[in-house]
């Protein structure tokens, strides 16, 4: 039973904003979505004392290190998402707050799962319950324009790519006739067309989900329209779920085998790299900017993906963190200007630094730390990744990721200009929600304490990565 | 022999009727089709001697999900059944090539290929204690998923396709309001029960 | 001599082919009788002497000899289709169903399920006849016929569960073996058979449109229903159909709550009793039919998912903790 402890849990708290939100009277319900963030804060603290637990269900569910590490890193980040949306303005959001949470919650779970699962039917449903609530909250603001666009496409795109998962998970279940990933590695060095086939095809899969280049046609549109706190959340933990079930899938008992998979992953990361980065240069809303350069950092951890060794794994893994801290709360941020400025559009940035200079300098962090500038966690997290990815001989890979740093950090450093050197539109103080103000705390002290000791956070990453291969 | 022969009637029947389901015109033709096309693949279950998985793939599918399908098509495109010339064509087109050679992959790979020996311990076929049994053993956490991701979608239906919120929201009321709001259910439907 | 399985079946299928079709014909009469008796009226009555007993045949012969007429705007593939499409699943229904230990087509280990499933197959014509015949009534008839199916198959299916969980089996002739002994019909059940009876009834009342579920055919609103432009031996085709589903669920309610063939008497009697008590079931479903009047489309669906869905969950949980605790007559 302890090895379920964390899915019972986020599945009882489920239950239980379920109850809270059926007895809840009255038209402000935000209510419900404390005693979710509370929950999910407690689930969080139970989840960093547990220890690795055996195998269950015939091997099918596993609490190894790996899937400690990731389960710790979804709750912690979920705790933040839902910390940042619980002071959200309007009709739906204090009518709504349980069915928000509910969704939350539910595909939380599937995460949670995801990061155990080890035989393919379980990876499946899991990576359905955590998909299939993401399409309904992208349209949760139903009545804005465009938000309705929004989850359609996410929804149509997301749905295609399981399908095409399922079609590539029945190849592989005909070429091996188990459903158990270790009969899966067992399988894999014998190169078995139709294995390999089906493998590739649940890769595109993945590739939709975690928004890889030529799969990620879903990332701006549905970024822009969904709500802010619900986006940064978006933004990170699918895409780290996503990641780890990657591992499982690929590298897992696999052997020597591995190594099939470098030019499949150095090839989409090449890919990504570039589309992403060259594509976020012209943008001018700070989501749709973000969005594009999230595809582009989804492109590095492919890098350390394709490197197809422990560092590399676990350097992806440190990626991750670095990644949902600065990531989340480069979004928060741009959710706190939005709400007093009214739009999400660079200009509103304008002098952000005479206005609220923490503020400023919180986002001033993130993109640092985005854009990989020493002494912010994503320095390190890019140059792991790149050495790992060097390790493996895959020179040409890392030229080209340092090459497009510099473009990146063009585009980060345009809107720390904004906010530094031009005039502010006007002089008053930018409002900030308290729970909002302390989500983006937790995100600024993550992103500096990675930068100035990564140390334990890396070996920890190392240590969970080793038995995979 | 004869079980050969049974396959081909079948499997070229599904064949025919998939192809007619992408390439006609008319959605409920296409519906339609697609009825043809599940019950030929439960007829191919139960040629596998999966009974059970037979008559629960024609009480979901060719029952529950395509009477949904069908009363979507008809709520939705009311008078419209034909839908116009595809506007992205050419682009579609493009999916042609593709799509074949994933066929011409699939055909080399297949042909030649020797039976593997069935799984083990698998469970009769037929047998439906031994099903349940395995379902809730082995196959517990996927089962129970399913359930929570059921409630999920149920909660997620009922958000989306509630057309109004109370009455003091002025522009819910507008046509284009009532568009938007409807042509969510038509996504989310489906996709629910299709879990 | 033996005579291969294959052949021996097909024989079996045409011999109950032909006598669910004769039996069915004679139902419609028995209906109309009834419905008489229930009016004070007296029915059929001058074909065939006594009592009009050869109306159903002149009935068949009149569908069969009159002109067939498609609609010119109907989408004639599918209206032409459409009445077979109904029928088929009607008549397979019996597949699965035994009229004594032996004495049946498939006695499969599932046979409840394959009912269910196949008569879950009879909207896919339904709702072809309502859409091929290009006519506002047949396609709003159609509509609702999609509408209340969806709502009442869950309870249905609920409801013949009962049955299935005390015996632990889906095999139709386990479930009767089930049923031995004075009190050891499922209906006699203390308290969880009787309300799973009810509950297939209504469920059944629903599922096979007759009212006060009728809405689908709604004279006074729809004219006919689906099958307004119909005529001649499609006409009769989709009324067979209608009346054999019917039948059909009659013999399952009878195998599944009341013992099927078991009877006093010797055991060639089997299938008479069947028949009876199968008939008995009809005639239930008839008395219904005629003694009430039809229910709203809005109340018809807020009976099935607010009441009657959760209420056959509960029973459903109800009769899963009586066969944990040992109340079940498995095996």
């Amino acid at each position: 039973m302890i090895a379920f402890a964390l899915e019972i849990g986020v599945g009882a708290l489920m239950l239980l904003v379920f109850i809270a939100t059926l007895v809840a009277r009255g038209d402000d319900r935000r209510w419900v979505g404390w005693l979710a963030a509370a929950g999910t804060l407690a689930l969080t603290l139970l989840a960093l004392p547990l220890s690795p637990a055996p195998a269950q269900l015939g091997g099918a569910f596993v609490q190894d290190g790996l899937a400690l590490f990731a389960k710790r890193l979804f709750l912690a980040a979920t705790f933040i998402g839902l910390l940042g949306g619980l002071s959200l303005p309007g009709r739906p959001f204090l009518r709504r707050a349980g069915e928000y949470h509910i969704l939350v919650l539910a595909s939380l779970l599937g995460m949670l799962v995801l990061a155990s699962a080890r035989d393919l039917v379980l990876l499946f449903v899991a990576f359905e319950l955590m998909s299939i609530p993401l399409y309904i909250l992208a349209g949760f603001a139903k009545r804005e324009a465009g938000a309705v666009e929004a989850a359609l496409k996410f929804f149509l795109v997301g749905s295609v790519s399981s399908a095409v998962m399922a079609y590539g998970l029945s190849f592989v279940y005909g070429a091996v006739r188990t459903t158990s990933l270790a009969g899966v590695a067992k399988a894999m060095p014998d190169g078995d067309g139709l294995l390999i086939l089906g493998l590739l095809a649940v890769f595109g899969g993945f590739g939709f989900k975690i928004a890889a280049f030529p799969f990620h046609m879903w990332v701006p549109d549905t970024y822009e329209a969904a709500p802010t706190p619900f986006v940064a959340w978006l933004s990170v933990t699918p895409k780290a779920a996503g990641f780890v079930a990657l591992f499982r899938v690929y590298f897992e008992g696999m052997g020597t085998a591995v190594s099939f998979w470098v030019p499949v992953a150095a090839g989409l990361a090449t890919l990504t790299i570039v589309a992403g980065n060259l594509m976020a240069l012209p943008q001018q809303n700070a989501k749709r900017l973000l969005a594009y350069s999230g595809i582009a950092h989804i492109g590095y951890m492919l890098v350390g993906f394709a490197a197809t060794s422990a560092s590399g794994t676990a350097m992806v893994l440190f990626y991750l963190v670095a990644y949902v801290f600065g990531n989340m709360g480069a979004f928060l941020v741009v959710e706190a200007v939005a709400r007093s400025e009214g739009s999400e559009h660079l200009a509103a940035f304008r002098g952000l630094a005479q206005r609220s200079p923490l503020l400023a300098l919180a986002m001033l962090l993130f993109l640092l730390s985005l854009g990989g500038i020493p002494f912010v966690a994503g320095f390190w997290a890019k140059l792991y990744v790149f050495w790992a990815a060097a390790t493996a001989g895959l020179y040409w890979l890392v030229l080209l990721g340092a090459l497009l740093t510099v473009v990146a950090l063009f585009y980060y450093l345009i809107v720390a200009k904004r906010m530094y050197i031009e005039a502010p539109p006007a002089t008053t103080r930018v409002p900030l929600e308290p729970m909002l103000a302390l989500a983006v705390l937790l995100c600024a002290l993550g992103v500096v304490i990675l930068g100035v000791y990564p140390k334990p956070l890396v070996m920890a990453a190392l240590r969970v990565a080793a038995p995979l291969f | 022999m004869m079980a050969r022969a049974a396959f081909l009637v079948i499997a070229g029947i599904a064949v025919a009727a998939a192809l007619a389901l992408v390439l006609r015109r008319n959605t409920v033709h296409g519906a339609l089709f697609l009825v043809v096309n599940l019950g030929c693949v439960a007829a191919l279950y139960l040629m596998l001697g999966a009974i059970f998985l037979a008559a629960a793939q024609i009480i979901v599918y060719a029952g529950a999900i395509m009477v949904l399908f069908v009363f979507a098509i008809m709520v939705l495109i009311p008078g419209k059944e034909e839908t116009g010339p595809d506007p992205r064509r050419t682009w579609r087109l493009l999916a042609a090539p593709l799509g074949g050679a994933l066929l011409l992959e699939l055909i080399l790979l297949v042909v030649g290929r020797t039976a593997a020996p069935a799984p083990t311990g698998a469970a009769p076929s037929d047998n439906v204690a031994a099903i349940g049994r395995l379902l809730f053993t082995d196959y517990l956490l996927p089962f129970e998923l399913t359930s929570v991701l059921l409630l999920a979608a149920m909660v997620g239906v009922l958000l989306l396709a509630r057309s109004r919120e109370g009455s003091a929201e002025p522009q819910g009321a507008g046509p284009e309001a009532s568009v938007r709001g409807s042509a969510k259910p038509q996504g989310s439907e489906p996709e629910a029960s299709l879990r | 001599m033996s005579v291969p399985p294959a052949v021996s079946m097909f024989i079996a299928a045409f011999i109950l082919l032909n006598a669910i079709v004769g039996v069915v014909t004679y139902i419609t009469l028995l209906e109309r009788k009834f419905a008489a008796r229930m009016q004070s009226r007296i029915g059929p009555y001058y074909v065939g002497w006594p009592h009009g007993w050869l109306q159903p045949i002149a009935d068949a012969v009149k569908l069969m000899i009159k002109e067939d007429i498609v609609p010119a705007p109907a989408d004639r593939a599918v209206y032409n289709l459409a009445p077979l499409v109904f029928l088929v699943p009607c008549m397979l229904v019996f597949a699965t169903i035994p009229f004594a230990p032996g004495l049946g087509v498939a006695d499969l280990n599932i046979g409840v399920l394959f009912f269910l499933a196949v008569s879950a197959l009879e909207i896919v014509g339904l709702f072809m006849g309502g859409w091929g015949s290009n006519n506002k009534y047949a396609l709003l008839s159609a509509m609702r016929a999609v509408n209340q199916i969806i709502s009442y198959d869950l309870p249905f299916i609920f409801a013949a569960l009962v049955p299935v969980l005390l015996t632990g089996s889906m095999q139709m002739s386990a479930i009767v073996g089930a049923q031995h002994g004075l009190a050891g019909w499922f209906v006699l059940y203390p308290v969880i058979g009787q309300l799973a009876f009810v509950a297939y009834l209504i469920a059944a009342l629903a599922a096979e449109n007759r009212v006060p579920f009728d809405i689908l055919e709604a004279e006074s609103e729809l004219i006919a229903g689906f099958r307004v432009e119909y005529s001649g031996m499609k006409f009769a085709l989709i009324q067979l159909g209608e009346y054999a589903h019917m039948l059909g669920t009659s013999f399952l309610g009878a195998l599944l709550f009341l013992g099927g063939w078991l009877g006093p008497g010797p055991a060639w009697l089997g299938p008479i009793w069947f028949l009876l008590k199968a008939v008995f079931v009809f005639l239930i479903l008839t008395w219904v039919r005629w003694s009430f009047v039809r229910i709203r489309v809005d109340q018809i669906l807020a009976i099935s998912w607010k009441l009657l869905l959760p209420a056959t969950v509960v029973l459903l949980l109800a009769t899963g903790f009586v066969v944990a605790a040992g109340g079940g007559r498995g095996l």
